[in-house]
């Protein structure tokens, strides 16, 4: 109750009818406890142990200019984008819009339409004919009702973009923990192309909650390359979720690369909704410390003869921890669909741990479906091959783990974040007490 | 170079013991430096224990005797200073490794070895010349350098792979792990050219095979033979040849 009255509290400061959807969120159950099936290997309680506050709304933020662009600055340092890598770059600190203080390619930025959120992003789900979907994912719904900071993407019909980097920060918190609900939709139009990077990063000091929904489309033969961050350290919870709807002949491939070493938990879903649609669902937790990386995927398959393949591997150092919740739904006519699951996971400690559950839910006979997961450590055999060639036995560690992490890092759609993800794993040799 | 004797290899006594089992009960052999010597036997008298107790597995526990590598004892050492000292195991069965391109563990192998041999080591350029010439010689597919190691090869390229690993890798000496099974005749006779071009007055082989068929292709100065743990005959090339029409059944049944 004292949560409720807090939230609804924080919801009357804000401008337009926002009570209503508080109000929804704790009628819908509110924040999500271990009895969740969703939930029962995460640690959700981490979210009702203080009431977060809303960030001061943008204008405020930007008045705080230069420390801003200050915050910013150091996060973004992490990413060495070249000189030509990024069409166009969007960012805030704390949800309020800030320049991004990297190289920008020139005369690229048109490519995109780029601009604030159109309208009310819940009347607009509403409307997309997805039901009221939304009002039964509570932390959907707490993003709508608080969202701050974010942005719509556009790609005109029959262009090819480039590479567009989102990138939201946040400062340590104070006084009290806050909560930041960054919401963004991006949108190709037939026959267009895109990369998108979102990146997640900040320090929260003593906590915070960061809470982004994406949303998109991807029209008839439309080409997204979708990639999530979370860099965010310091006692900040993590819960981002993307969705993505597939036309016919489009292609998607969403990475979520969990990097940090808190509480992150990411829902990549997609609906192929046209015939021929092909998404790669491939997801990377490097994880340190007492790190935890709840992934979930859903790969839904409306319509036939559409391909998704999902790759999800954890590399588990110290007392870190990789749950995977994956599932595959073949509706009634999607025939001719071919759909495979994979989970791999690396432990090189005693104290990681893993959970994975591949799921299948497959309603015709006309489909192609594999799935599995994999707990294991080091390979003795592939090992003692590489030290029998004269490698070192820490040497020959880090290639199998680098060989390991390397399938999903090789395919990563910006060298700047394949370069970050090998710092990640530079930070996991450097652990150095393998026991595995 | 070598112990004063003139033997690169010298085994004596040696007993080991794998997960609690007795393989290897009092075996002794001496290689000279620069001489080929075979070793023949049945499944399960502890070929291939020779190979792994040679290069240092762990788990491969000397339990008696001794192996001495240019004379120094070879017990506590790791295995990949095996391997920069100069020892070389042709893997029966070479391991997949996803996700480790070929060229890239060779190069750093290469350079690995070089390094502890006061050799200078490689750039990207020279070592790829390098490799280039040596992939031609066993005429090994191209592709399969650019793919991680051992994925995906067939039975006979992937002991194509183990001799080029062994012609960049130079050392003094190679012992070939039943190389020869899973090869057709002409992957045999590539995979022997490659090895009878390495043989040198500086380098020694231990051929460990089944059968005689890879010994008409690598010549051997000496061929013994293996029974329950042990060398039980010894003899010239031509104990091979008696061995293949008699079977090893009545192998060493005059010495013992």
């Amino acid at each position: 109750m004292e949560l409720e009255r807090h939230y609804a509290a924080a919801a009357a400061r804000l401008p337009g009818a926002f009570a209503d959807h508080v109000a929804r969120f704790f009628d819908g159950g509110g924040f999500p406890t271990a009895r969740d099936e969703d939930w029962r290997h995460s640690t959700p309680e981490v979210l009702t142990r203080v009431g977060f506050e809303p960030f001061a709304a943008a204008p405020r933020t930007a008045g705080n200019g230069a420390g801003a662009a200050a915050a910013l600055a150091g996060t973004a340092a992490r990413f060495r984008f070249g000189p030509t890598e990024l069409a166009a770059a969007r960012s805030w600190v704390n949800g309020g819009s800030v320049p991004w203080p990297g190289p920008v390619a020139e005369n690229r930025e048109s490519l995109f339409r780029i601009g604030p959120l159109a309208g009310d992003a819940a009347v607009d789900s509403a409307s997309e004919g997805a039901g009221a979907a939304w009002l039964r994912q509570p932390l959907d719904l707490m993003n709508r009702a608080f969202r701050h900071g974010g942005a719509e993407v556009r790609v005109p019909r029959g262009r090819d973009a480039g590479a567009l980097l989102l990138f939201s920060a946040r400062t340590p918190s104070a006084p009290r923990a806050q909560m930041l609900h960054p919401r963004f939709r991006i949108v190709l139009e037939p026959g267009s192309a895109a990369t998108v990077v979102e990146v997640h990063a900040g320090d929260a000091g003593d906590g915070g909650w960061t809470n982004p929904t994406t949303e998109g489309r991807i029209g008839a033969d439309a080409r997204l390359d979708y990639l999530r961050v979370d860099l965010e350290t310091g006692g900040i919870v993590h819960t981002g979720r993307s969705t993505f709807r597939l036309e016919r002949g489009a292609r998607l491939r969403s990475t979520v690369l969990a990097l940090g070493a808190g509480i992150s938990r990411s829902d990549a879903s997609v609906v192929l909704a046209g015939e021929g649609a092909e998404a790669d669902l491939n997801g990377l937790f490097l994880g340190l410390g007492q790190g935890v990386a709840d992934q979930h995927t859903l790969a839904i398959h409306a319509a036939p003869r559409a391909v998704s393949r999902q790759l999800y591997k954890s590399v588990l150092a110290d007392a870190s921890c990789a749950i995977f919740d994956g599932k595959v739904v073949v509706a009634p006519g999607a025939v001719g669909t071919d759909a495979s699951q994979a989970n791999r996971n690396l432990l090189l400690s005693e104290e990681a741990r893993v959970h994975t559950r591949p799921r299948l839910e497959i309603l015709n006979d006309d489909v192609k479906c594999a799935h599995g997961a994999a707990i294991g450590r080091l390979d003795e055999n592939a090992l003692f091959y590489l030290r029998s060639r004269g490698l070192g036995r820490m040497d020959a560690r880090e290639m199998l783990v680098a060989g390991f992490a390397g399938e999903v890092i090789r395919n990563l759609p910006s060298a700047a974040a394949r370069e970050l993800a090998e710092s990640g794993l530079a930070a996991i040799r450097a652990t150095g007490n393998w026991t595995a | 170079m070598s112990a004063g004797n003139g033997n690169l290899l010298e085994i004596e006594g040696l007993r080991v013991e794998v997960e609690g089992r007795q393989i290897l009960r009092g075996l002794d052999l001496a290689i000279p430096v620069g001489t080929t010597h075979a070793v023949m036997g049945p499944n399960g008298s502890g070929k291939s224990t020779l190979a792994y107790v040679i290069a240092g597995r762990e788990g491969y526990d000397i339990t008696g005797g001794s192996i001495r590598f240019r004379g120094e004892d070879l017990a506590d050492a790791a295995p990949e200073e095996r391997a920069r000292a100069g020892i070389f195991l042709a893997f029966q069965y070479p391991v997949e490794i996803p996700g480790v391109n070929n060229t890239y563990f060779l190069k750093a192998a290469v350079n690995e070895v070089r390094k502890h041999r006061d050799q200078p080591e490689l750039d990207a350029m020279d070592f790829l010349a390098l490799m280039r010439e040596r992939v031609e010689a066993l005429h090994f597919d191209p592709e399969l350098i650019r793919r991680p190691v051992n994925e995906g090869f067939s039975g006979g390229e992937k002991k194509r792979n183990e001799i080029l690993q062994m012609t960049l890798l130079e050392p003094t000496l190679a012992v070939l792990d039943e190389t020869d099974s899973g090869l057709d005749i002409d992957a045999l006779k590539v995979v022997a050219e490659g090895v009878n071009r390495m043989r040198s007055p500086e380098r020694s082989f231990l051929v460990i095979t089944h059968y005689q068929r890879l010994l008409d292709h690598i010549v051997p100065d000496r061929v013994h033979v293996l029974g329950e743990g042990r060398i039980v005959e010894s003899g010239d090339r031509d104990l091979a040849l008696r061995l293949e029409a008699e079977g090893y059944r009545r192998a060493g049944r005059a010495t013992r």
